[in-house]
């Protein structure tokens, strides 16, 4: 931690750090200094992680730590990160937050989730938070780790100059992590083809598709036809979705002819215009599902996924 | 028999509201027999209007089993649309409402198990501006038939009126052609308003035409029943919420699925609000 008390200190707008840990115990001792100093200034500390490991935050720490609802297998970055900036909005950013997150690291979110941890730095680089992002060292590849190391740049001056550079450097990494890899299952026959289908064909055949498969079939449902209303709108003829119900994930693929978005922070924030105006899809597919995006000669694809037995929420 | 008619036949029957989108005269003719036919079968005394005088429509319906009793029995009545309020360009629709009522209070009165109206009112719609007014009228017709042992077929000549204006008109009836209208904006039993099928991108400018339907019927709050619902989304969601604050009302979903509340609280609205 970058300050004596474990703070970044009142000059320093965002600080965006890694936590490598091995086991529970280790991530409370690496953690403990920030967590500490923020309960005793009188600070909301606010959890977003496993359930073990909100558990165990709150047995060292007390009950004033905060936990986010959502439940572990639903938990996404681009909700994650709409709760923080939502709690900043309604003035808990009275006081420096202390913002502990333990990303979930699935096959499916690590193409969107390495893009969210580079848009933390941009979205909320002048707020006073703590974000402390805490990843268990075994579930991280070398790679995995390298993209970690890239995009957390530990405190970011509030300073014009030192923050503009690295927010460009930052923004840069964004806009090229259009790059999501091809996935193995769709080298081979998806159980659903459909060429320029109407959304509401669309949702209908997704439905068959899945019949006797245990997900959240609403939340598949309703992001592949966000999805698929923006490929339409906004992206080149023809339109394909492609199902694969696979044996432990359901994956839908969208592709189109066009370039595909133009915001790097596509999906993860809300451009929240009047209705039509776009971006709101994207970032509601993004809360309900895994989702990876890449650019490449067929034109922009996007890759939704969800594992058998996420159950629905509620 | 057209596709609406076919799939509609088991279950037709007093309350439902039927839009029958066809295609040209022949079509009509065909169906209009059938359904006359089906509705004498039923023992419902059945109107048939439109702006075809008596002689063309008892030619129409020539050869149909029962016809000519019926007419003899007062069972089957060749209404003249002229004569309805709701044909006249510039008076007020609603007040058809009161002469369907006594139609059909005679007809359960003469021992009949309802009033059955297989009514061609393309004619009553072909004026942009009137089409827009009507539209409240074909809502109220849709509570009437809720309330009344009324079975009403609106017949539309989509050849004559175009995709586009048939499909807002379809989706202010119980029944429609799904092909024509993907979702349906009609009374309920347990709120104001009850919206069924499924509503996404490409219909939002059809509900929020259809939502002006309500308009004058609004008091503080729009109760909408989602019980039936198959799928909305994030833009008709908000044609909702902006219809409550544009009206200075509050949207109640009722019956809403999780689904729907989910996408509800990430969109932060502030007319909107689902009801459990």
């Amino acid at each position: 931690m970058t300050t004596p008390d474990g703070s970044a200190g009142s000059s320093v707008g965002l600080l965006h750090e890694l936590v490598l840990f091995d086991g529970i115990p280790q991530l409370l001792d690496l953690v403990g200094p920030a967590v500490r100093a923020a309960i005793d200034r009188g600070a909301p500390v606010i959890v977003a992680a496993a359930p073990p490991a909100v558990q165990a935050v709150r047995e060292r720490f007390g009950d004033s730590v905060l936990s986010l609802p959502t439940a572990d297998g639903a938990r996404r970055p681009a909700a994650e990160l709409a709760e923080i900036q939502s709690a900043l909005a309604v003035g808990v950013g009275a006081h420096r937050v202390c913002f502990l997150t333990q990303p979930p690291v699935r096959e499916g979110s690590w193409p969107d989730l390495r893009r969210a941890e580079a848009a933390v730095n941009l979205l909320l680089g002048d707020r006073p938070v703590d974000y402390l992002c805490a990843y268990e060292r075994s579930a991280l590849t070398e790679v995995m780790r390298r993209e970690l190391r890239d995009s957390h740049p530990g405190p970011i001056p509030t300073l014009p100059d030192p923050a503009m550079a690295r927010a460009s450097s930052l923004g840069a990494l964004l806009d090229g992590w259009f790059d999501a890899p091809r996935r193995a299952v769709e080298s081979t026959p998806p159980a659903l083809l459909l060429v320029d289908p109407r959304s509401v064909d669309a949702r209908r055949a997704i439905t068959k598709s899945c019949a006797g498969i245990r997900i959240d079939l609403d939340a598949m449902v309703l992001a592949a036809s966000e999805m698929l209303e923006n490929a339409r709108r906004h992206g080149r003829a023809p339109v394909t979705l492609r199902l694969w119900p696979g044996p432990d994930r359901v994956v839908v693929t969208i592709n189109d002819r066009g370039v595909g978005p133009s915001d790097p922070f596509h999906g993860l924030r809300p451009r929240g215009g009047p209705a039509g105006s776009g971006g709101l899809g994207a970032w509601i597919a993004h809360q309900l599902v895994d989702v990876a995006q890449r650019r490449d000669l067929d034109g922009y694809t996007v890759v939704l996924s969800l594992e058998h037995g996420a159950a629905p929420l509620g | 028999m057209s596709d609406v008619l076919r799939v509609t036949q088991a279950r037709r029957g007093p309350g439902d509201h039927i839009c029958w989108s066809f295609r040209g005269k022949s079509e009509f003719v065909q169906g209009a027999r059938s359904l006359v036919s089906e509705g004498l079968e039923r023992r419902e005394r059945v109107a048939i209007a439109g702006p075809n005088p008596p002689d063309v429509l008892v030619d129409m319906l020539a050869g149909v089993a029962g016809v000519e009793p019926a007419l003899a029995s007062g069972q089957l009545i060749l209404a003249d649309d002229a004569a309805l309020p709701g044909a006249d360009p510039s008076g007020d629709p609603v007040r058809e409402m009161a002469v369907l009522d006594a139609m059909t209070r005679d007809a359960v009165d003469s021992g009949f198990s309802g009033l059955r109206m297989v009514a061609d009112v393309v004619h009553r719609v072909i004026d942009p501006q009137r089409r827009q007014s009507y539209l409240g009228f074909e809502h109220l017709f849709d509570r009437f038939c809720l309330d009344h042992p009324f079975t009403a077929v609106c017949s539309y000549d989509i050849e004559v009126l175009g995709p586009e204006s048939t499909a807002l008109l379809a989706c202010l009836h119980r029944t429609a052609t799904p092909e024509i209208a993907s979702f349906h904006l009609g009374a309920s039993s347990n709120a104001d308003i009850a919206l069924t099928g499924s509503l996404d991108g490409a219909v939002v400018d059809d509900l929020r035409r259809a939502l002006g339907a309500v308009e004058s019927f609004l008091g503080p709050s729009l109760r909408v029943s989602l019980s039936s619902l198959e799928f909305i989304n994030h833009r008709a969601l908000l044609v909702l919420d902006q219809f409550g604050a544009d009206n200075g009302c509050s949207v109640e979903l009722l019956d809403a699925p999780v689904i729907v509340e989910r996408l509800a609280g990430m969109l932060a609205l502030s007319a909107v609000r689902v009801v459990r």
